[in-house]
């Protein structure tokens, strides 16, 4: 049940990182100067935080923040579904590391590749669709993937906030029954099979991605 | 001969193409004029402008002023920031779709296969099927003698088997007006005379194609008017037995001595 929750929130906060670094990457390339420095405050704030502090106070801040906006709205207050309020939390994380895996995978795209679909009258969505990205991807992946088991990871953080993932149900299996050892190898071991099968993932994923390219010997 | 029937608007025309590099000024009025079927050829030692001036022709680079006709249609410019910028970005599309533009660094996409790439264009902007697109970038393929290699992808290719995909690519759109940009630059010698056969033949089916060239002994051949570019000039001017026969230009004459 643990592990079925750290993944819900590891695959929702990815997904929204991803989002939130693909829209960051071509706004900080493409975008105007109020967008560029909206986004460098963004990508450096969140980077120089820890982790642990920000879900604190991205999470009780939030929470706080969305009450007095209830409040004043005349709404009830309300408790935040923790799988929400995680998922958004570390996708907000997350976003801030994939703008700049994304940038510089934007950035290692040869310009002649984007060229060649301008000159031929292909509109600029069209190009960002079929050359750029394609062509960017295989660049992120690496990046991506580290980014991908920093989440599956940074979920147990979440057990600081009370969030019942698999971290925490640990701890708390353990304590109720002793067995310290043998829940902490189990999580641990549980932890380490989730990075084996995304690591399989992400091989297949890259060798398809780079197909085209001669492996460099 | 009497003058009785209206003139046919060229299939390009570029009147006082001016181009600032920040305070350089690289093109100083460069203008062309191409009826269909003509091929002409853009000579010059390099930093002369021939290639900045030929990719301002679709808008790669800005150009500070002047004007482009495609058969007639002026492309409609506004002033920008950097220079002269389209006032409708459909129209550029337009233009740009019925300018095959080939470079002189391939720029096969990389992700794509040889079949895939030819067909892009056509599935994407001219809206074809993709059955009736493959058939025809497959006849394309065939003319440029790769059509065995319609599947492989552009790196698993030399460099003159990737520029006669390249070729191909810019045929499948149909344009009216071929712009080669120094295509046979980048080859290893050996390969030159592959990509220069190919555009031979488009020259000789008559193709209208601006050319940017090193290669002398080919311009010479296949064009029907040769420009000889200085300092963002046009120096010289005229059918190739002129420029390169008997130049009025100290210069052209000079810069032709020394490449032959």
């Amino acid at each position: 049940m643990g592990l079925f929750r750290t993944i819900q929130i590891a695959v929702g906060a990815y997904a929204l990182g991803l989002l939130i670094g693909l829209f960051g990457a071509l706004g900080k390339l493409h975008g105007g100067p109020v967008l560029r420095w909206g986004l460098e405050i963004y990508t450096t704030v969140i980077r120089a935080i820890p982790e642990l502090v920000l879900i604190l106070l991205l999470y009780y801040a939030g929470t706080d923040l969305l009450n007095v906006l209830r409040e004043s709205l005349g709404m009830e207050r309300t408790d935040i579904n923790g799988l929400w309020a995680g998922i958004y939390v570390i996708g907000l994380v997350q976003g801030a590391y994939s703008t700049e895996v994304f940038r510089g995978a934007f950035q290692a795209v040869p310009h002649g590749q984007v060229e060649a679909g301008r000159a031929m009258g292909l509109r600029p969505f069209t190009v960002l669709r079929r050359i750029t990205l394609p062509i960017m991807l295989p660049y992120a992946l690496p990046g991506l993937s580290n980014l991908w088991l920093i989440t599956t990871k940074d979920t147990a953080l979440l057990a600081v906030v009370g969030f019942s993932e698999l971290a925490l149900e640990t701890k708390q299996a353990a304590g109720a029954t002793r067995e310290y050892f043998m829940f902490y190898m189990v999580a641990g071991a549980l932890y380490l099979a989730l990075t084996l099968v995304s690591t399989l993932g992400f091989t297949l994923l890259e060798r398809r991605l780079r197909r085209g390219q001669p492996v460099q010997t | 001969m009497p003058d009785a029937t209206p003139p046919n608007p060229p299939a390009i025309e570029v009147r006082a193409l001016h181009k600032y590099f920040g305070t350089a000024h690289v093109l100083r009025g460069v203008g062309v004029t191409a009826q269909d079927g003509d091929v002409v050829s853009l000579i010059g030692s390099s930093g002369s402008g021939k290639s900045t001036f030929l990719r301002c022709i679709n808008m790669l680079e800005t150009p500070s002023s002047g004007q482009i006709f495609l058969g007639g249609e002026e492309l409609s410019l506004k002033p920008g920031r950097a220079g002269l910028m389209p006032r409708d970005r459909r129209q550029l599309e337009g233009f740009r779709a019925r300018l095959g533009m080939v470079f002189q660094s391939f720029n096969l996409w990389q992700h794509m296969t040889v079949l895939q790439n030819v067909i892009e264009g056509p599935v994407q902007i001219l809206g074809l099927s993709r059955a009736e697109a493959t058939e025809r970038a497959e006849a394309h393929l065939a003319r440029v003698g790769l059509w065995e290699k319609r599947d492989a992808y552009p790196a698993y290719l030399s460099g003159g088997q990737q520029q006669r995909v390249a070729i191909a690519r810019a045929l499948a759109m149909d344009p009216r007006v071929m712009l080669f940009d120094e295509p046979t630059s980048a080859l290893d010698p050996e390969l030159v005379g592959e990509v220069l056969k190919v555009i031979r033949e488009l020259a000789d089916e008559g193709r209208t194609m601006l050319l940017v060239t090193h290669e002398m002994r080919f311009a010479r051949d296949v064009s029907s008017k040769v420009l000889y570019l200085h300092q963002g000039q046009i120096e010289e001017e005229g059918p190739p037995e002129q420029v390169f026969g008997a130049p009025v230009s100290d210069r052209c004459r000079a810069f032709v001595a020394s490449v032959h």
